[in-house]
């Protein structure tokens, strides 16, 4: 047999042990871990966990590698196995192991035989293990061990470091009184709905109008206090060994712990209050420009969009909505407060709410205006925060809108009351179209003229402001004229009404309107003839070219207006108003244009300076003029005078050791007094630096803080004094008498 | 006597007293050996112990000692040991002694404090390393320059700090590259990288007056370390200022309202007619103001002339006459007044009429009047083609002008601090300054040592001044050709602020003093500096030759010779 084959066994052996141990190790922690979850539902002192869970782990484990054997390896198992597991073996394995010398002759020739399979058997070995097994069971154990400890009810209740430090603090400042514990609960009000909570150290943060209990344990009875920004007292009251008071606090600041000890008050360092504000609603209006403007044609609803938000809760959200009717001193104003449609009920920290504004229903014409905002309440109480969004515009282009202006500076009055505006006439043709179907042909006939009748009036009214004077031609027999020509040709009339453009005579309008209005002639273009020889010779005190009521541009305007109005009431009066449309509209935007622009004008006539008293005028009398003085002086005291002196008492003590005299301990109690004031505003940059003012003038400060609290003091007072622009300063010169000769003397 | 290893060191004729002690020998020998009495040899040897001893003691015998040369190389720290070995190759003979703190050199002799330098001052012919201070510097001697520790070499601290404006503190690095960071009461400052042997500047501004411990903390990749800088802010004191206008405008009234504001005193006389006149006084009292005169200005700072407020000619040579005298005048000029300037300026006119200044960075555009000096000013504030503003000395004062039409802008804008800056340049470097009774200045540069002399230097027009150092009077002497100066020395034990103060007019010195240890760059950049410039002596050693050096034996040990044999001849016929 090769030598080898013992090793090999003794290898295979090995490193079963080794895998059985693992497996056991592996269980012992898991239910080490366990023990340590379960033992967390108890209040028991943490040493006591660690040595029940560390027994655990000991006990389960060895009680596995008993059970498991691991003392005492049996050789035998391993050739029973190999025997098992490997047929090509031959169930001749034991002959490993086996004293060679008192081995018969074929017992050594099977040996011989079998190591040689035995060889390369060898690497392939496999060896039973319950690996999968054990990992599975250790995997649900620790799963459940940590589910044990997540939920354990003592997990958010533990007396947290930074409170214990900080009730070690206390106790260094008194020999006989102890705290033994201390607890603030502190419950936010109930509209926030957050659960109360214990704070983890005595600096506080808080929601607003939160109630606040401070429960304290000292070793024996004692009349504590509470001291509130430095102000007000609070007294603890005593109950069952339990000191126990509770305040509601709103506002930032500070507090201090204070109980009496041999006749006097001992004070703790000083605790910031920081207040988180419930904040008012946010709202934000998506999708809309603050000023819309609609055409009286498109879609007169606007969706409106806002997304809500509050850090507590929304109770209330609506639109208040405001429509202006009127211009000028005629201007009427509704409000009206709209729900939200959707979500029907305003509540939760985020919401989205729409609402569609339908402006017919709230009864808006054109030229009216809706002013609306979005406002939003809070849950808080007793008082709700509310906030609510910029004000909104949407407005309805008023297409007829105009502007009767009094200023002096235009001096016109546009727009004579008892004609038709030309949006009357194109919301009268569009009418007529659609009645079209339903009326008469001599209906429809008629009143397309009578459009084109009125069309003419205005075209006339607005031409006089282009020096056109015919007022007496818009009554009187105009309906006559349309009854001479009624079996006249398209083509003819055309030719009589219409505006040729390529007629010599093509920007003489006035000249034609005459022939028109005023011959009713046929032969309008004889007439023509014989008039232009006059005209060339007249005085023509009425060209519209020399009208000056307008700027250059507006008479452009107002001259393409006129053009177009031509247009618009020959189609009228051919009974094709559809064709006449387009013309109107046209019309109506030149005349709306013109509108604005001497809007503008007007607008910038406005000042009107107080008349001069003439007499007064360049006489050289000073009389009334007299000598005046002026007095000016600026604080003399510099501000936080005691912070001041108090830094550079710092300045000095940090670099020695000399103790603190009864003045400087003076100075230090006035600079804290300035600080304090500042501390209330600021708690979280200046309440270190009381805390520390504090300690210095009672002395309760250990002297290896002593340089540390010095250096915080140096920082604190360093930021009191606030920033200011340079200043010149007065110049004092340090050189000797002969050399100050010498410089004046050489600079003459 | 020449060259033997024993020499007489006395002035008495030799020959006779030898003569003579042979015939007191011969003498009280023949008479002891006349005596009858016991031990007569060894009262003869008494007899012989006696004279000779008595010879001895006038005679002063001196021998050859061991040491062959005086001369000394001092070895002070950071020495460079090659070069001390070349410098003892070629003077083998010379004696090498380390002072405290060097770093050992084979069989030298080492000193144990400093003060023993003093024994051996004449005696240095070599001073190696880092250098002696002023007060051990040998008369002759030669300075081998050692090597210099990593820090900061030179130091610029601004001889006055005030309150709100930025100061800067520059330097000199040595060493590899560092960072350097200046941290103030309410923290760091400001702070920034040095590359070896690099200057440095560092920036800081403070807000509040007082005496206060800056540190500059340095930190190299090997080590970090602190350095204390001593910083005193002062208050400014308010300076008088007389604004004169023909008629108001927004400039000076912002002009007005900022330094009333600040404390200062100030009066604005506007005219508003011919007679009548509009005055405001800001932080003074209401005194009158009608016409220039000399008393009224002896009174001011500073004149402002603004708005078309050219004096007449008697006026003017009133005010030049006050500006001889230290008076300031700042002219804040009206376009129409440039055809004929007051005060000799002289300007040509240009094209801009805008100014581009920048402060802190940010680029401000000004109005300006379009026209630039002729004159050689010192520029205040300027840009690169004019001063904008500026001034000249005249006499003991000064005048100055600003070319800016507006700056008022800045502090509507909410650049206060830049509006402040602008005008506390021109205004401080034109204003009168103060002649005080005593100035008291210290010779030595920071920084300042404990358990040094310190020598301070006051230039007083007091008949006999007082000098209190931490209340301690210090003995001054005056200089015995200059009038009003004096010296006194002072010595320090403490580290902290020290104040040196005159008690009869208030005027007051402070100053920090360091330990031993702070500031080391900086002592031996300093030390160096002044050994290489106290000791260029070429010292004189024979190379070679050996200096003959006796010593004469004590006399007392004659004289207790003499006393034991004449005691024994005493006592010996008592026996």
């Amino acid at each position: 047999m090769s030598v080898i084959i013992p090793y090999q066994l003794k290898r295979l052996s090995i490193r079963y042990t080794w895998v059985r141990s693992t497996e056991a190790l592996l269980l012992a922690i898991a239910v080490g871990l366990l023990v340590w979850a379960i033992l967390g539902w108890f209040r028991i002192s943490e040493m006591a966990q660690w040595v029940a869970t560390i027994a655990a782990v000991i006990i389960v484990g060895l009680a596995l590698a008993y059970f498991r054997r691991l003392f005492s390896p049996d050789a035998s198992f391993l050739i029973r196995y190999l025997n098992n597991r490997y047929p090509e073996l031959e169930e001749s394995a034991d002959l490993f192991i086996a004293n060679e010398n008192e081995l018969s002759l074929i017992q050594r020739i099977q040996q011989a035989r079998v190591s040689e399979r035995f060889s390369t058997l060898y690497p392939e070995v496999k060896l039973p293990n319950n690996i999968r097994v054990t990992s599975g069971i250790a995997a649900v154990l620790v799963f459940v061990a940590l589910m044990l400890m997540a939920f354990a009810p003592g997990a958010d209740q533990k007396v947290s470091p930074q409170l214990k430090e900080e009730i070690s603090q206390i106790n260094q400042q008194s020999d006989k009184l102890k705290l033994e514990s201390i607890e603030v609960t502190i419950t936010p009000p109930a509209y926030t709905a957050l659960p109360s909570r214990k704070s983890e150290s005595l600096q506080l943060n808080l929601p607003e109008g939160s109630n606040v209990i401070w429960t304290a344990r000292f070793n024996k009875p004692v009349d504590c206090r509470l001291i509130l920004s430095g102000r007000d007292s609070v007294a603890f009251s005593y109950e069952n060994g339990i000191h126990k008071t509770n305040q509601k606090l709103s506002e930032t600041g500070f507090y201090q712990l204070a109980w009496l000890e041999n006749n006097h008050w001992v004070r703790s360092d000083y605790y910031k209050i920081e207040i988180q504000k419930d904040q008012p609603p946010r709202i934000e209006i998506k999708e809309l420009d603050q000023f819309t403007r609609l055409a009286f044609g498109s879609d007169l609803k606007v969706l409106l969009k806002a997304a809500l938000q509050d850090d507590y809760g929304l109770t209330q959200a609506g639109v208040v909505a405001t429509v202006s009717k009127g211009s000028g001193e005629s201007v009427k104003f509704r409000e009206e407060k709209l729900a939200f449609s959707s979500p029907g009920q305003i509540s939760g920290k985020q919401v989205n709410a729409s609402v569609t504004l339908d402006l017919l229903k709230l009864g808006m014409e054109p030229g009216d205006e809706l002013y609306f905002y979005v406002e939003a309440r809070d849950n808080k109480t007793p008082q709700p925060n509310y906030n609510r969004t910029e004000t909104f515009f949407i407005a309805i282009q008023d297409t007829t809108k105009y502007q009767a202006v009094e200023d002096e500076g235009l001096g016109v009055d546009l727009m004579p009351e008892y004609f038709r505006s030309q949006r009357q006439i194109i919301i009268d043709t569009e009418k007529l179209l659609r009645e079209k179907k339903k009326i008469s042909t001599q209906q429809f006939k008629s009143t397309s003229n009578e459009l084109g009748y009125d069309q003419k009036v205005l075209r006339l009214r607005y031409g006089q402001f282009m020096g056109e004077e015919f007022e007496d031609q818009i009554g009187g027999g105009a309906i006559a004229i349309d009854d001479d020509h009624e079996h006249e040709t398209a083509e003819e009339t055309v030719k009589r009404f219409g505006h040729q453009h390529d007629t010599e005579n093509e920007h003489n309008l006035v000249e034609q309107k005459k022939q028109v209005a005023g011959n009713h002639s046929h032969s309008h273009k004889e007439g023509e003839k014989e008039d232009d020889p006059l005209a060339a010779f007249a005085h023509q005190h009425d060209d519209g070219e020399q009208a000056t009521f307008f700027i250059e541009s507006i008479r452009a305007k107002l001259k393409a207006a006129l053009t177009v109005m031509w247009d618009a009431e020959l189609y009228l009066r051919l009974y094709e108003p559809e064709k006449s449309l387009p013309y109107q509209y046209t019309a109506l935007k030149l005349l709306k244009e013109i509108s604005n622009d001497s809007r503008i004008y007007v607008h910038r006539t406005g000042f009107d300076p107080p008349p001069l008293k003439e007499e007064k005028r360049l006489s050289a009398d000073l009389s009334e003029v007299k000598s005046g003085t002026g007095l000016s002086n600026s604080p003399a005291e510099k501000k936080y005078p005691a912070i001041r002196e108090a830094q550079q008492l710092v300045e000095k003590l940090w670099q020695e050791d000399s103790p603190l005299t009864e003045t400087d301990k003076g100075i230090f109690i006035k600079a804290g007094n300035e600080l304090a004031a500042m501390a209330i505003e600021e708690p979280g940059k200046y309440l270190q630096g009381l805390t520390v003012l504090k300690q210095l003038t009672e002395q309760s400060l250990p002297a290896s803080e002593r340089k540390a609290s010095f250096m915080i003091l140096r920082k604190v007072f360093w930021q009191v004094a606030p920033a200011e622009p340079a200043t010149p300063a007065r110049q004092n010169q340090s050189i000797h008498p002969l050399d100050r000769e010498f410089l004046k003397s050489i600079n003459e | 006597m020449s060259n033997s290893f024993f020499q007489l060191e006395t002035t008495l004729p030799v020959n006779i007293v030898l003569a003579l002690a042979l015939i007191l020998l011969l003498a009280f020998g023949w008479l002891e050996w006349k005596r009858n009495v016991r031990f007569l040899v060894l009262r003869l040897v008494a007899v012989l112990v006696t004279i000779v001893s008595f010879t001895a003691f006038l005679l002063r015998p001196a021998f050859l000692t061991d040491s062959v040369s005086g001369d000394v190389i001092l070895l002070t720290p950071r020495y460079a040991k090659s070069v001390v070995d070349s410098l003892y190759r070629v003077h083998p003979h010379v004696k090498i002694i380390t002072a405290p703190g060097a770093a050992p050199y084979a069989d030298a002799e080492r000193l144990t404090n400093d003060n023993e330098v003093l024994d051996l001052k004449d005696n240095i012919r070599f001073v190696a390393g880092d250098g002696l201070p002023e007060y051990f510097l040998p008369s002759a001697a030669k300075f081998l320059k050692g090597g210099l520790p990593d820090g900061i070499i030179q130091l610029n601290i601004p001889q006055r700090i005030v309150v709100n404006r930025t100061a800067s503190v520059t330097g000199l690095w040595n060493g590899v590259a560092a960072t350097l960071a200046l941290n103030g009461p309410g923290g760091k400052e400001d702070s920034t990288r040095v590359e070896s042997n690099q200057p440095f500047a560092l920036k800081f501004k403070s807000r509040q007056a007082g005496k206060y411990i800056y540190t500059i903390s340095i930190r190299t990749e090997e080590k970090s370390w602190e350095e204390k800088l001593p910083v005193e802010v002062q208050e400014p004191q308010p300076v008088r200022m007389l604004i004169w206008q023909q008629y108001p405008s927004a400039e000076t009234r912002f002009l007005k309202n900022f330094l009333v504001e600040q404390g200062h005193r100030v009066v604005v006389r506007t005219q508003i007619s011919k007679t009548n006149f509009r005055l405001e006084y800001g932080n003074h009292a209401q005194v009158p103001v009608s016409r220039i005169t000399p008393d009224l200005l002896n009174n001011f700072d500073l004149l402002v002339l603004a708005n078309e407020a050219s004096p007449a000619a008697n006026e003017a040579s009133i005010i030049e006459q006050a500006v001889q005298e230290g008076l300031g005048v700042l002219w804040l000029p009206a376009e129409t007044e440039f055809t004929k300037p007051p005060f000799g300026f002289t300007f040509n006119k240009i094209e801009p009429d805008t100014a581009h200044v920048t402060y802190e960075g940010v680029v401000t555009v000004f109005p300006s009047w379009p026209f630039a000096g002729k004159d050689k000013v010192v520029p205040v504030v300027a840009n690169a083609k004019r001063a904008l503003m500026g001034y000249k000395s005249k006499g003991a004062g000064k005048t100055g002008y600003s070319l800016l039409a507006e700056s008022y802008p800045l502090i509507t804008n909410g650049r206060p601090e830049a509006y402040g800056a602008m005008w506390t340049r021109i205004l401080e470097s034109v204003a009168r300054t103060h002649v005080k009774t005593t100035v008291i200045r210290l010779q030595a540069e920071f920084p300042v040592y404990n358990e040094e002399p310190l020598e301070l230097k006051v230039i007083s027009a007091l008949e006999a001044p007082m000098i209190l150092a931490d209340s301690i009077h210090v003995a001054l002497r005056e200089h015995p050709v200059i009038d009003q100066y004096w010296t006194g020395t002072t010595w320090l034990t403490e580290t902290g602020w020290h104040q040196v103060l005159s008690p009869a007019d208030s005027v007051a010195l402070n100053f920090y003093s360091f330990d031993a240890g702070a500031w080391q760059a900086l002592r031996v950049a300093k030390l160096h500096q002044l050994n290489k410039m106290r000791l260029t002596g070429s010292p004189d050693i024979d190379a070679g030759t050996v200096r003959i050096a006796y010593r004469a034996i004590e006399p007392i040990w004659f004289f207790l010779l003499f006393v034991l044999a004449a005691g024994f001849l005493w006592l010996a016929p008592k026996l």
